[in-house]
Parts: structure tokens; C-alpha cells; sequence
């Protein structure tokens, strides 16, 4: 049952057309709109992604009597869109959890897990952190006392607003005693040099595009990896991503090297980290060794 | 605590063997299970109950279970305190940090949630409620920050910030932590070739939390 608010005070939450009360005086339960009032409907839940059109035209699941049909609804405003079954990258991410957790936020990494958690689908980038990080980076303030800091990118249909609004209320859930303080996150790129020696069998700039591509599907924007905040990329995650997926790296004679820039001095916590096709640079090369080896 | 012993393979040692060919088969078995297989299976038996294990099991659980311990070479201190994070920790206050201290530094940290003259510059006027004299809340504020002070000969200046992370990793998210550490720097003294112990080299740090990755991606 959607929850309705009307124009009138009280918002009513219960609204029954088609019965008159004063025919039935007593059994109608909730209240009578007469004609050409207008409420807000506001519809809490949804299965899947929806997105409806502004102003497209709205109906009932059901339609009990017939003055229902009379009622016009359309759609207003998106203040938080929908979000499909989470894919099976998130899950990993989401039960990657240590044994003990309880799921009571006390310590820093259960607040993030908290706040990911439930709004995986309708975030592109969250880092949360706390006094003693941020007094790391910019130094003490005493406004910083019992503070967790926040910066949250929302994914494409949900507001900036919304999304603070749901943060306040799960770590509001999760521990009342906390001040939450949102910093406005900052792209900065991922720097990832890859340098590989491959057979004459293969097309040196096929490979580099498809070297790109699979660093880009694992570290690139909206990607799992890049909804962290204060992370590094880990060479051995990418030596692996490439060994699986790239054909011309996988025969004995080829070689590669994978270069990840670690450029953390001046690196803040509410840095959007992610590789963008501009800090990837591939360099593919025919191999010149092994050269008395056979099929080289 | 200790530890299980493995158990011998008495039941099948104990039994009857029909002739000398069941005596041999019956000793290869329990030679073979001892050689080949014994070690494997005390982790297997007590991968619930990592404690009991090997300081390989326990120190992959403690990984995973995100508990930091800094190694001191104390297998009993982190086999307790590993059961003590998963059995009974409290997370709130100081308390887990408190035992962790008292395993690895036995009687040899101080640690104290710190208070603030009201009015002076944040963090300029901290102290310890020992310190006050009289009612701290008359004229102090409680901060969230935490000083810990260690005293300990075998931690030299570098150990420092391999303390800080495993300390910061049993205190809640709202707290910052100070540690000191006090260690004995023995300089040699050149005209009679004694050592001479300094207790009064003090080093002070913050966590600095950026100095190097973070976490893996």
C-alpha cells in the first residue's frame, strides 16, 4: 500500500473512492476525496529499475470500483529511482565480510559496509571515514569531534539530496551518537602502465585494445572497484585479470608488466578513484627473445 | 590455553591384528595417515575454532576476521586474543584495547581517553583525567581522542607505526588514536665500552593513514 499524503491536514494515508459515508454511515474506513482534489501519491517500492517518463500516465494495480477509473494519476517526480537485482561482482563485494561482523556498526570499515550495503545499486562512488583520517589529511579541528565524513557520487536518477538523506538515516540506524559531514568527492585517475612482449602471431594493436578493455570492465567508472574510496589498485588483481582474459599473454613466450601509479602523497579520502581510458598506457611489443625456442 | 594434542590413532592401533599381513597393513595405515595426511587434518578438525590451530590457520583467520596483531614472536598472547575477538568483544569503549595492551605489553601501557581545557585551541590543552585535579567536567570537555603510552625494550623507534594499525583496528570508528612509545636506546659508551640504557627516547605519531595503499582493490 503506497503511503499518500494529501494536501489537507492531517496527510491521510487511507483513501476509499466510490463508497459515499453518508449512505454508510460508519462502515467506510478511511477517507472520501471529493471531486477534483488532488493528492501526492508517493510510492516507496518497486521491482527493478523504473524510470518512468515525467508526466507519463500512471494507473492503479487494481481497480476495484468503477469511480477508481475516474481518478487521473501521472508521474510527478523520480526523487529516488528503483534498482535491479545487484550483479554478481557486488555480491562478492557484499558478503566479503570478516565472521564477526554483526552487522553493528562500531568500528570505521562497519560503516561503510553499512552505508554500501543498502544503496550499492544507487551509488557510483562512496568513501566514509572519520576524525582521525580526516585529521590525517587537513590537519585537527574541534568541529571534527565525533564527526564521520562522507563523500557519496549517486548513480544516474538519484538526487544528491536523496541520497545524503538515506546516509544520514542508515548511519543515523547504525550509531545516533555521530555527527555525518558530506565532502564533495574529487576525480583522480588511476595511472596504469602495462608493458607486454607478445608473439608475432598476434596484432600488437588489437592486444593493446583489448588490454584496455579489461582493465577498464574491472577498474573503470561504475565499476565495483571504483565505488571505494582510499583504495589502491593491486598489481597482482591486474596480473591476474590479464592472464585470464588476454589470449596473447597466456603462451609460454609471452611476457608482461604491469605498472600501477602509486601517487599517494596528496591522495584525501574522498578522492574518486577510477582508470579512464586516458591513464592507461599499453605498450605491446612483438617479442625479440627466446628466439631458438619453436613457434617464435 | 593450550592447544589440542593430536591425537595418536589408538582406536585402530588398540585393535586386533589377524596375522602378521594385517599387522603390516595396520601399521602402514597409521604410518601413512601420520606422514601424509596428519598435518592437514589438525587445521581441518579445528578450522571452527581457529585458536586451537597451527599459527598458520590462526594467522590467516586473524587476517580475515580483520583483527591486526603486531607480531611479538607470542603465539599464546595472539592465539587468546584472537578467541577474544571473536568470542567476547564488547567493540564499545576501550576495553578490547585494554586487553590487547595487557597481552602483548603486559603492565607496561597507560592508555586514556583524553580531555580538553574549555576555551583553549583544540588540540592544544589535552590532558589525562589523572591529571585534573577536582572535577574534570567543570572545566574540561571529553574529546574522542585516545593516548595510548607503551614502555617496551624489544620496540625500536621504526615499530612505531607497526603498532598504530593494529591498535586503531580495535577502537571505534569515532575515536583518534595517539600512541607513544618509550624504549630504551642503548648507546655505547666509547671510553669503557659499557652500554649505557637512555629510557627517555620518546616518539610520538599519528597515524599517518596515507602513507602507503590502503586496501586492495
Amino acid at each position: 500500500m503506497p503511503a499518500v499524503s494529501g494536501w489537507s491536514t492531517p496527510p491521510v494515508s487511507f483513501i476509499v473512492t466510490g463508497a459515499s459515508a453518508t449512505a454508510l454511515p460508519g462502515l467506510v474506513v478511511g477517507y472520501q476525496p471529493n471531486a477534483g482534489e488532488t493528492y501526492d501519491i508517493h510510492v516507496r517500492d518497486c521491482y527493478g529499475d523504473v524510470r518512468p517518463d515525467l508526466g507519463s500516465a500512471m494507473a492503479f494495480e487494481t481497480i476495484v470500483t468503477v469511480d477508481d477509473a475516474a481518478i487521473q494519476l501521472s508521474f510527478h517526480q523520480l526523487t529516488m529511482a528503483g534498482a535491479d537485482p545487484v550483479d554478481i561482482a557486488t555480491l562478492r563485494e557484499l558478503t566479503a565480510y570478516p565472521s564477526t561482523y554483526d552487522r553493528s556498526a562500531v568500528y570505521l570499515g562497519e560503516f561503510d559496509f553499512a552505508v554500501r550495503r543498502n544503496l550499492t545499486n544507487s551509488i557510483l562512488f562512496l568513501s566514509v571515514w572519520n576524525e582521525q583520517i580526516e585529521e590525517s589529511v587537513r590537519g585537527p579541528n574541534v568541529n571534527n569531534v565525533n564527526t564521520l565524513f562522507v563523500s557519496v557520487v549517486p548513480a544516474a536518477g538519484v538526487t544528491q539530496a536523496q541520497i545524503e538523506q538515506e546516509i544520514r538515516l542508515i548511519v543515523g540506524a547504525a550509531d545516533s551518537s555521530l555527527k555525518v559531514r558530506y565532502i564533495p568527492a574529487v576525480f583522480r585517475a588511476f595511472n596504469i602502465t602495462v608493458n607486454a612482449w607478445i608473439s608475432v602471431v598476434h596484432d600488437p594493436v588489437l592486444v593493446q585494445a583489448q588490454v584496455k578493455q579489461a582493465i577498464l570492465s574491472k577498474y573503470g567508472q561504475g565499476t565495483v572497484a571504483a565505488k571505494r574510496g582510499m583504495t589502491q589498485i593491486q598489481h597482482r588483481a591486474v596480473k591476474t585479470l590479464l592472464e585470464q582474459q588476454i589470449v596473447a599473454l597466456q603462451d609460454d613466450g609471452a611476457d608482461f608488466q604491469v605498472l600501477v601509479g602509486t601517487d599517494t602523497p596528496g591522495a584525501l579520502p574522498e578522492n574518486w578513484r577510477y582508470v579512464d581510458a586516458n591513464s592507461i598506457t599499453v605498450n605491446v611489443q612483438t617479442s625479440t627473445y627466446n628466439l631458438g625456442n619453436w613457434g617464435r | 590455553m593450550e592447544t589440542f594434542q593430536a591425537p595418536a590413532l589408538n582406536p585402530l592401533d588398540n585393535s586386533h591384528a589377524q596375522g602378521e599381513l594385517e599387522a603390516e597393513l595396520k601399521a602402514l595405515t597409521i604410518g601413512l595417515f601420520e606422514q601424509v595426511v596428519r598435518s592437514a587434518e589438525r587445521d581441518v578438525n579445528v578450522s571452527g575454532s581457529a585458536h586451537l590451530g597451527s599459527f598458520d590457520l590462526i594467522s590467516r583467520h586473524v587476517k580475515r576476521d580483520g583483527l591486526a596483531i603486531f607480531h611479538r614472536n607470542d603465539e599464546e598472547a595472539m592465539r587468546y586474543l584472537y578467541r577474544a575477538w571473536k568470542g567476547r568483544n564488547p567493540k564499545r569503549g576501550l576495553a578490547f584495547m585494554r586487553l590487547y595492551l595487557q597481552l602483548l605489553f603486559p603492565n607496561t601501557w597507560q592508555a586514556d581517553q583524553l580531555w580538553h581545557r574549555k576555551g583553549a585551541t583544540y588540540p592544544s590543552a589535552l590532558e589525562t583525567e589523572t591529571d585534573i585535579t577536582g572535577d574534570p567536567g567543570v572545566n574540561y570537555w571529553l574529546t574522542s581522542r585516545i593516548k595510548v603510552s607503551i614502555t617496551a625494550p624489544d620496540l625500536s623507534t621504526t615499530d612505531v607505526q607497526r603498532v598504530l594499525r593494529p591498535l586503531r583496528s580495535t577502537l571505534g570508528a569515532k575515536f583518534v588514536l595517539e600512541v607513544d612509545v618509550t624504549s630504551p636506546n642503548t648507546i655505547e659508551n666509547t671510553s669503557d665500552g659499557q652500554p649505557l640504557g637512555l629510557w627517555n627516547v620518546v616518539v610520538v605519531e599519528r597515524l599517518a593513514l596515507f602513507a602507503g595503499p590502503l586496501s586492495g582493490t
